[in-house]
């Protein structure tokens, strides 16, 4: 070293007074940080207990189908009284079970008369066994044998009913003794066989119908929405000097003007936004939903047509020296040969992730408000930037930011007729990030409103 | 409350002995950030992202050396994490463009003690500042700031070498210093 300073010490001075150094965050600085430790906890917290009530709605939902759908084997038929059902029964044979086909006719002729009274499920097992043994021997058509049971009688205990040995032996027992009184009624066999040949069509029918009706699907929780939304778009404006070393600080028209509104004459124009989503319906109220949605924004800036002139662009900068993007335009922002309308063009792609939650309404009308998060991508743009003195607009596509976030709600009525399910409503529409990226040093925000309509149909 | 229990409630992601951490050293890690990065603003966010990484990876420290020492390499790391992001850093750290970089003598504060230093080390070219930050300061081998920086160990050397003389240059011309040759004693002038 040309002073022949000591390096150690020299070393040891610098870190014993830098060392010594200590600054104070501010209170706001502990708080991000505390945010983004514990905000996670909070939003598992809040999520995880949304899901789980989503999920006992759900699972609510689902077990009230489920007791519809076992219902459903027991369906109402259009000849039957109100309290009684049909069941669909499919014949076994045991040989041991085989038995004069007389005395079987004859249980059976009584069996389609008794069961219609039958109101103990045991007894109805017990009887349904018999009637499927008799069915065999007798050449009734099998599959066409029903039994009329009350309503609380299920499938499921008819058949834990048939499987059990204790009711096989009660059968035979029964089998053995009714043949042996069918026989002594000989003559009283051959109305009654009659009467049950009249019946077959009917049997048949109904048997038709109660397969029919146990096949009926359950309704998909999946819908399919298209919709449309005519807009109107503004914009706000906010300063974005992030440094110290931005070149703008040293205009004076920019200078600790943070109200850039003030400077500059813009109005809304109408867009138009166009969507499908796939919604989910969690529950009765709560329904989930993701998509496409196509947006197209755009406003006019009123302008000067002028002569071609620089355009100087700041740009923020974390270096010691600013950086600037020169243009050349003929467009000022105050004054020129001709009054001239630019329009800022937006077309993006989004996808939209967010709820639906049901206030209010029955089956047919209903009101709802949606929420969506759209992470969005900037497929094109025609967008005029302001100069830093604010007195030109230019063109720079690369600071325009491509990725960005918007948020939307909305509010609609909906009316569902034929199964089809028809919205309007107003919506609101918000971009979270600046429309340029952050070297600019103005920031703009797209707000739009508009209306939305839209059609939905649940998916098979 | 003690160092153990302020680590076992961090451990336990309790907010209480979050912050009495974040009290206790903020203060001197927010100092670390203000030498590395550009001004207040950003040391405040590389604060606030260091301490994030240090409450999140808290599990791994393991008791084998000071827990100053550890936070501080993770703050260290965070800043140069952030200033490496910014593409004229790079530029900065070059050997080329460095021999260029001159400081405006204007542009010298009127400071005071510790904080008069660490001014002066901020005047450096970005670098420079760096460099001298990681050897003279925080103690790191001109091997582990080429790791660190990815620029060739005397790439490093020759960084420090000019930042400490550039850095001499400012602390006597603000008469921080005084050279050796006017008093027996380099740093005689200075108040301890």
């Amino acid at each position: 070293m040309e002073r022949d300073f000591n390096n150690d010490e020299f070393e040891v001075f610098l870190k014993q007074k830098a060392d010594q150094c200590k600054i104070y965050p501010s209170e706001k600085s502990w708080k991000t940080v505390h945010n983004a430790l514990h905000s996670r906890w909070k939003f598992l917290t809040f999520g995880g207990s949304l899901l789980f009530l989503s999920g006992l709605f759900f699972f609510g939902n689902h077990f009230n189908t489920g007791k519809s759908s076992n219902s459903a084997a027991v369906n109402k038929t259009p000849g039957s009284q109100n309290n009684s059902v049909v069941i669909p029964f499919t014949p076994s044979f045991t040989p041991s079970n085989a038995i004069n086909p007389l005395a079987s006719n004859q249980v059976q002729s009584n069996e389609s008369r008794g069961f219609s009274s039958l109101k103990n499920p045991v007894q109805a097992g017990a009887i349904a066994r018999n009637s499927e043994q008799s069915t065999v021997n007798s050449n009734v058509d099998a599959s066409a044998r029903l039994i009329k049971l009350q309503p609380s009688l299920l499938i499921n205990d008819l058949i834990s009913e048939r499987m059990s040995e204790r009711d096989d032996v009660a059968f035979d027992k029964l089998m053995n003794e009714e043949s042996n009184l069918f026989a002594a009624d000989k003559m009283l066999i051959t109305p009654l066989l009659e009467e049950k040949a009249a019946k077959q069509g009917e049997i048949k029918w109904l048997k038709e119908m109660s397969i029919n009706n146990i096949n009926l699907k359950k309704k998909s929780p999946f819908n399919l929405q298209f919709y449309f939304s005519p807009s109107v778009t503004y914009r706000r404006l906010a300063d974005n000097k992030s440094s110290s070393h931005s070149n703008q600080q040293t205009i004076p028209l920019s200078s600790n003007n943070s109200n850039i509104d003030k400077y500059v004459d813009h109005k809304p124009s109408v867009g138009a936004g166009i969507g499908s989503n796939i919604l989910f319906s969690a529950s009765r109220n709560l329904t989930f939903k993701t998509g496409l949605q196509l947006n197209y924004s755009r406003y006019t800036i009123k302008a000067y047509k002028s002569y071609l002139q620089k355009a100087s662009i700041a740009l923020n900068s974390l270096g010691p020296v600013g950086d600037t993007i020169t243009a050349y335009t003929s467009f000022r922002n105050f004054s020129g040969y001709s009054p001239e309308e630019l329009q800022n063009q937006y077309l993006q792609l989004s996808v939209p992730i967010g709820a639906e939650l049901k206030l209010l309404g029955n089956k047919r009308l209903q009101f709802t408000v949606a929420g969506t998060v759209q992470p969005t991508y900037l497929l094109l743009n025609d967008t005029y930037l302001l100069s830093s003195d604010y007195a030109n607009y230019a063109k720079e596509p690369s600071l325009v930011r491509k990725w960005n976030v918007h948020t939307s709600m909305e509010a609609f009525v909906s009316y569902n007729v034929g199964g089809i399910r028809w919205q309007i409503g107003p919506q609101f529409r918000y971009q979270l990030l600046s429309s340029y990226n952050d070297r600019y040093t103005i920031r703009e925000y797209l707000i739009e409103y508009g209306f939305r309509v839209g059609v939905s149909k649940t998916l098979r | 409350m003690t160092e153990e229990s302020i680590l076992q409630g961090c451990l336990r992601n309790e907010s209480i002995a979050q912050k009495e951490l974040y009290n206790r050293y903020s203060p001197k890690m927010l100092a670390v950030c203000y030498r590395f990065g550009h001004n207040r603003e950003d040391a405040e966010d590389m604060l606030q992202e260091g301490f994030i990484k240090v409450f999140s990876q808290i599990h791994t420290f393991r008791n084998q050396g000071a827990f100053e020492g550890w936070i501080r390499r993770i703050i260290v790391h965070t800043c140069i994490n952030n200033l490496k992001k910014n593409k004229k850093f790079s530029e900065s750290v070059d050997l080329i463009h460095a021999t260029t970089m001159q400081v405006r003598e204007e542009s010298v504060p009127s400071i005071v003690q510790a904080k008069q230093v660490v001014e002066c080390i901020r005047l450096l070219p970005l670098g420079y500042r760096t460099v001298l930050n990681l050897y003279a300061i925080e103690g790191y081998s001109h091997k582990e700031i080429s790791g660190m920086l990815e620029i060739e160990e005397s790439t490093s050397r020759s960084q420090y070498t000019r930042a400490k003389q550039m850095l001499e240059d400012i602390l006597i011309r603000k008469k921080i210093l005084q050279k050796p040759k006017e008093k027996s004693g380099f740093f005689a002038s200075f108040g301890k």
